[in-house]
């Protein structure tokens, strides 16, 4: 932080006395060591009150409200949620896939490229591509999936 | 007299973030994420540490501004207001330019990229702020005659201001204060990536800059906002939070055809020469087709 010797009794001089009182380094690392510590405990304090948690999407609508951002943009024709609602598989009328992706408690529209991995197994669908990372996306579900999932996931 | 008015306020900051998260807890669990709030707080730590260093050299550029102009106001009362105003003026222009050239957006972007919009959002300042120039759009205030400490305590008051207003807990303030001032709500619409909200309401604490100059929209109700940027980090990385912009100046310069590598630091964030990515201005345009 700029130390600032500001003279507020008026300086008549052009020549001002501002230049900053020198950096001084024990005094920097101990506001860094102090501001660290009150950093820390705000996290644990936000972490005990409940602020780590998995985000929820209530419904599709809500669901192609966030695919709708889209970077390059996405106009879902077909949504389908995970079964508790944490992550969305989502199809346009070309037929391109896109996810909504968990991060934190909010959710990252991606449109899954030409190499995504979508594998479907009895009771979760497994999407991994370039455009969400390294850790695949993971949606659960009871009942089968409908035929759009199934065609998309059979494509690649 | 040693003053520093950002570090004196750090204290407030505090009390105030722990008084939201509080609130969030009971009305509004989604407004805080733990690791978010980590990231934030550790930007808001890291620019502070780098102001420290660099603060040393903007003083000095201010004090050669200073020296070498023919005019001098001193320290009498009415420069004050004057210079708080014209400081204010000076952050607008500063920060309609970080959201259009994109080399000023590499370093102001960190200061959007959470998806979460409150207290500790605010703290997410800057560490490469002195390589964007930011310090450049304070220079004519020293040209012009005020102390360069004045129009130092002069930011420093405005960086506070815009602590507040980074918060969903507040809905509307009486109207005369959202017609002139920066309030929750016109903030909350300037970190919203809906795409009629993009590169809108750029005020440091009066509206009326954005008003004067065509870049001013209200909020609206019934238009839920989603924060963050375009195209989501999808992570709580510090280090990708901070540099992510400027490492993809760095790939798109070597991949550009030599006419256009300039084009890619000075053209606004999304230009391409080859239309495959979009500028704000394109999201815009595509959204209103939709909505037509
Ligand atoms: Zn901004
Ligand atoms: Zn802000």
């Amino acid at each position: 932080m700029t130390r600032l010797a500001l003279g507020f009794g008026g300086n008549p001089t052009k020549h001002i006395s501002g230049a900053p009182e020198g950096t001084n380094m024990d005094d920097l690392v101990l506001k860094f060591g102090g501001s660290l510590i009150a950093i820390s405990a705000l996290v644990v304090f936000a972490h005990f009150l409940g602020f780590t948690r998995h985000g929820k999407l209530s419904s599709k609508g809500e669901a192609a409200h966030c695919l709708r951002l889209a970077a390059g943009g996405f106009e879902p024709v077909h949504v389908f949620l995970d079964r508790e609602g944490e992550a969305a598989l989502a199809q346009d009328a070309s037929g391109r896939g896109a996810v909504l992706a968990p991060h934190g408690n909010q959710f990252v529209a991606r449109i899954l490229s030409a190499g995504a991995k979508l594998s479907l197994e009895k009771d979760r669908l497994q999407i991994s591509d370039q455009s969400i990372g390294l850790r695949p996306i993971v949606l659960r579900f009871d009942n089968m999936p409908p035929d759009w999932v199934s065609a998309l996931a059979d494509a690649r | 007299m040693s003053f520093d008015p950002v570090t004196l306020a750090i204290p407030l900051f505090i009390i105030l973030i722990v008084v939201e998260l509080l609130w969030a807890h009971k009305r509004r669990p989604q407004a805080y994420e733990s690791r978010d709030t980590a990231t934030s707080l550790a930007i808001g730590l890291g620019s502070t540490m780098i102001g420290a260093l660099t603060g040393g050299a903007v003083l000095a550029m201010l004090v050669w501004a200073h020296n070498v102009s023919p005019f001098s106001i001193g320290w009498v009362w009415w420069a004050w207001p004057l210079c708080f105003a014209l400081d204010d003026f000076a952050y607008y222009l500063f920060h309609r330019s970080a959201h259009r050239v994109r080399w000023f957006w590499a370093s102001h972007v960190n200061h959007h990229s959470s998806q979460h919009y409150n207290l500790s959002t605010a703290l997410r300042q800057s560490w490469t702020g002195f390589i964007a120039l930011s310090f450049v759009f304070r220079l004519p205030l020293a040209f012009a005659g005020f102390e360069p400490a004045m129009i130092l305590a002069c930011g420093g008051i405005n960086l506070i201001y815009q602590f507040w207003i980074h918060t969903e807990s507040v809905g509307r303030m009486p109207r005369w204060f959202e017609a002139v001032m920066n309030t929750p709500s016109h903030h909350r619409v300037h970190h919203a990536v809906n795409p009629r909200y993009l590169d809108k309401n750029y005020a440091g604490v009066f509206i009326v800059w954005d008003k004067m100059f065509g870049t001013f929209v209200p909020e609206d109700d019934e238009d839920q906002i989603r924060y963050g940027i375009v195209n989501q980090l999808g992570t709580f990385n510090l280090i990708t939070s901070v540099f992510h912009e400027w490492i993809a100046i760095a790939k798109d310069l070597w991949h550009a055809p030599w006419r256009h590598k300039l084009d890619y630091l000075w053209r606004e964030p999304g230009w391409t020469h080859d239309g495959s990515r979009e500028t704000s201005d394109m999201i815009r345009a595509r959204w209103d087709r939709r909505e037509s």
